[in-house]
C-alpha cells in the first residue's frame, strides 16, 4: 500500500509543481484589479480634475488675449496718438472682444478676433466674478475713470473644481498675473507655483 | 541481492508510473508547457529594469519641462523689462529733470528713489523701492513701484489732484542691488551737476533659480535743453549752488501790477573764456523771465545789460509771433509780441530770446 501511494504521489506531484511562477493570466488579473480600484478612485476625483483643467485653460485663454492685445498696442501704437485698444470681457457670456478707438486707428486686423471662453475651454459652467473694459495703449493700461486704481482682477471659477483662478492685470504696466484661490482662502495668491 | 530485488521491484513500480507521467504531459496542451510562469524574481527583475527606464525618461521629461519653465520665465522678465523700460524712457523724454537723491522728496515714500519731474512740475513720477518689499502677493525678492500720475485713455498723464497711483510695475528683481541708476553729471562752474537730462538704467533681474539676469537701457529728456533750464530756474532745482536771485532791472507787469519778482529770475555764472591769448574769467548775467501758462496780458521789458530770455509755456507752433498786436511785421529787440490763445498775450521788449519747450528763436 505504501508503495502504491509513494507511486501515486511521485506520479502526480512532479505535474502540479510544474508552474512554479504566476502565469500570464495571474499577473493580468492582479492588473485587471488594480485598473478597477484605481479607476474607481479617480472617477471619484476626476470631475474635480477636468473641471480645473478646464478652468485653466480658459484662464489662459483670458490672459492670452489680454497679453495679445498689450502686444499689439505696445508696437503699432505711437506714443502721441489718440489711439487705444478696447478690451471688453463680458461677465454673462464669457466673450471677449476687441476693438479700436477710434475705429481704424489702426489696422484692425491687427486685433485678435472675438473668443468665448466657454466654448474655448470646454468648461460649459465656467463664471466669471465681473465684467471689465481694458484700455491698451502703447505704455501699457489706461483708464479714464478712477486714476487711482493699481490693478484689475478677474476670477474665474466653476463647479467641478474646488480651486479658483484669479487673472491680475496692473496699471498702467498691464503686467499680467495669474494667482490661485485655493479651497477655503478667499485672497489670490499670485506666489502659487 | 535483496536490494537489486528492491530495485528491480522498485523499477517495476516506476515503470508504470513513468509512463503515467509522460502520458499525463502528452495528453496537457503545449502551451501547458509554456505556462511555466514567472517567477518572483523574475518579476522583480523587470520591475527594476522598468522602474530605471520609467526614471530615466521621467528624468529627460522633468528636464525638458523645466528648461521650457526657464524659458519662459527669461521671456516674460525680458518682455516685463522691456515695458518698464519703454514706459520710463517716454517719461524721461517729457522730463524737465531727473535727480535720485537720497530719499524720496515727495509722499511717495519710495527708497533708492529716481524722481522724473515734468515740465513746469506739472507732474512728477518716482520710481523706487518700498519699505516692506516684497509686497503681499509678489514674487519678488524685490520690487520697483512707479508713483505717479496714471495715464488717461488718450495717453496722457492724468494730472488732476489726488490721481496719482502708486503700484508695483516690475517684479523679480534682486534682493542685492536691485538696480543701478546713473544720472550724467559734469562740473560746470557754479553748479554742482550739469543739467540732468540723461540717465542709464540697468534693472538686475533674478529667476526663480536665483540666476540675475541684467536689463540696461538709456533714457534722455527730449525737452529743449534751454526751456528746462528755465523751468528749473523758476522751479528749483539741486543742480544751483546759489538759488536765482531777484531781477534788478527791466521791468514785468500785467496791467498795473508789477510781477517782476514774481516772473523774473536772475543767474550769474562765471565762465573761462580766452582773451588776449591769456585765459579770463567771465561773469555771465542772465534774466530769465518765466510765463506761466494762460497768464493773461503782460507786458515785459528786459535789460540792455542782460542777456535776457522768455520761457513761454506751449510749443513753437501755438504762438503768432510779430511785432506788435497789430503788425504782422517781424519780430525785433525794440518790439515783440506773442499770442496763443485768449489768455496769453506778451508784449516785449530788449528780449533776447525766445525758449519754448521745443525750440528756442534769437531775437
Amino acid at each position: 500500500m505504501v508503495h502504491t501511494d509513494m507511486s501515486t504521489r511521485q506520479l502526480l506531484l512532479p505535474v502540479r509543481q510544474e508552474p512554479k511562477g504566476y502565469t500570464l493570466i495571474e499577473l493580468l488579473m492582479v492588473v485587471i484589479v488594480i485598473s478597477v480600484l484605481g479607476g474607481t478612485f479617480l472617477s471619484t476625483q476626476s470631475s474635480s480634475f477636468v473641471g480645473f483643467s478646464r478652468l485653466k485653460l480658459g484662464a489662459a485663454e483670458l490672459s492670452g488675449a489680454m497679453a495679445k492685445a498689450r502686444d499689439i498696442a505696445a508696437k503699432n501704437i505711437s506714443i502721441d496718438t489718440n489711439c487705444s485698444i478696447v478690451q471688453t470681457v463680458d461677465q454673462s457670456t464669457t466673450n471677449i472682444t476687441t476693438s479700436l478707438s477710434p475705429a481704424n486707428c489702426i489696422t484692425s486686423s491687427l486685433l485678435p478676433s472675438a473668443i468665448n471662453l466657454r466654448a474655448r475651454s470646454g468648461a460649459s459652467n465656467l463664471t466669471l466674478n465681473q465684467g471689465a473694459v481694458f484700455t491698451f495703449r502703447s505704455e501699457g493700461m489706461s483708464t479714464n475713470t478712477d486714476a487711482t486704481v493699481t490693478d484689475q482682477t478677474i476670477r474665474l471659477s466653476d463647479p467641478r473644481s474646488n480651486i479658483i483662478i484669479c487673472i491680475n492685470l496692473s496699471i498702467p504696466t498691464a503686467m499680467i498675473r495669474q494667482g490661485l484661490i485655493q479651497q477655503g482662502k478667499t485672497q489670490c495668491d499670485y506666489t502659487a507655483k | 541481492m535483496k536490494i537489486h530485488r528492491r530495485n528491480h521491484r522498485h523499477s517495476r513500480l516506476i515503470l508504470p508510473s513513468l509512463v503515467m507521467r509522460e502520458l499525463l504531459q502528452s495528453t496537457r496542451p503545449r502551451s501547458g508547457v509554456k505556462d511555466q510562469g514567472l517567477s518572483l524574481i523574475e518579476l522583480l527583475v523587470a520591475l527594476i529594469i522598468s522602474l530605471v527606464l520609467i526614471h530615466a525618461m521621467a528624468h529627460i521629461m522633468v528636464s525638458e519641462v523645466q528648461l521650457t519653465q526657464s524659458f519662459e520665465e527669461h521671456s516674460n522678465i525680458k518682455d516685463s523689462t522691456i515695458r518698464v523700460a519703454a514706459m520710463m524712457q517716454k517719461e524721461i523724454s517729457y522730463a524737465s529733470d531727473l535727480s535720485v537723491p537720497a530719499s524720496d522728496p515727495t509722499s511717495c515714500g519710495l527708497n533708492d528713489p529716481l524722481v522724473i519731474t515734468g515740465p513746469r512740475k506739472m507732474w512728477t513720477i518716482v520710481y523706487g523701492f518700498a519699505a516692506q518689499n516684497p509686497p503681499s502677493g509678489w514674487v519678488g525678492p524685490m520690487t520697483l513701484y512707479r508713483c505717479g500720475p496714471a495715464y488717461d485713455t488718450n495717453g496722457n498723464l492724468n494730472t488732476a489732484s489726488g490721481q496719482s497711483v502708486k503700484s508695483v510695475v516690475l517684479d523679480k528683481l534682486a534682493k542685492a542691488s536691485p538696480w543701478d541708476t546713473v544720472i550724467n553729471s559734469g562740473d560746470l562752474a557754479n553748479l554742482s551737476n550739469s543739467l540732468s537730462r540723461g540717465i542709464k538704467v540697468q534693472f538686475n533681474m533674478t529667476s526663480l533659480r536665483g540666476e540675475l539676469k541684467p536689463y540696461v537701457f538709456g533714457a534722455r529728456s527730449a525737452i529743449n535743453p534751454l526751456y528746462a533750464f528755465g523751468d528749473q530756474v523758476a522751479n528749483g532745482s539741486t543742480y544751483l549752488t546759489t538759488a536765482p536771485s531777484a531781477c534788478d532791472d527791466g521791468s514785468a507787469t500785467s496791467g498795473s501790477t508789477n510781477i517782476l519778482n514774481n516772473i523774473c529770475y536772475q543767474t550769474v555764472t562765471n565762465h573761462q573764456i580766452i582773451y588776449n591769448n591769456t585765459n579770463q574769467s567771465e561773469i555771465d548775467k542772465r534774466q530769465h523771465f518765466y510765463i506761466a501758462p494762460n497768464p493773461g496780458t503782460l507786458t515785459v521789458v528786459g535789460s540792455p545789460l542782460f542777456e535776457d530770455i522768455v520761457y513761454l509755456p506751449n510749443l513753437q507752433i501755438a504762438y503768432t509771433i510779430q511785432s506788435t498786436a497789430s503788425s504782422s511785421a517781424q519780430c525785433t529787440r525794440a518790439s515783440c509780441y506773442v499770442m496763443s490763445g485768449i489768455n496769453e498775450k506778451v508784449y516785449m521788449q530788449n528780449i533776447n530770446y525766445l525758449v519754448f519747450p521745443d525750440a528756442q528763436i534769437g531775437i
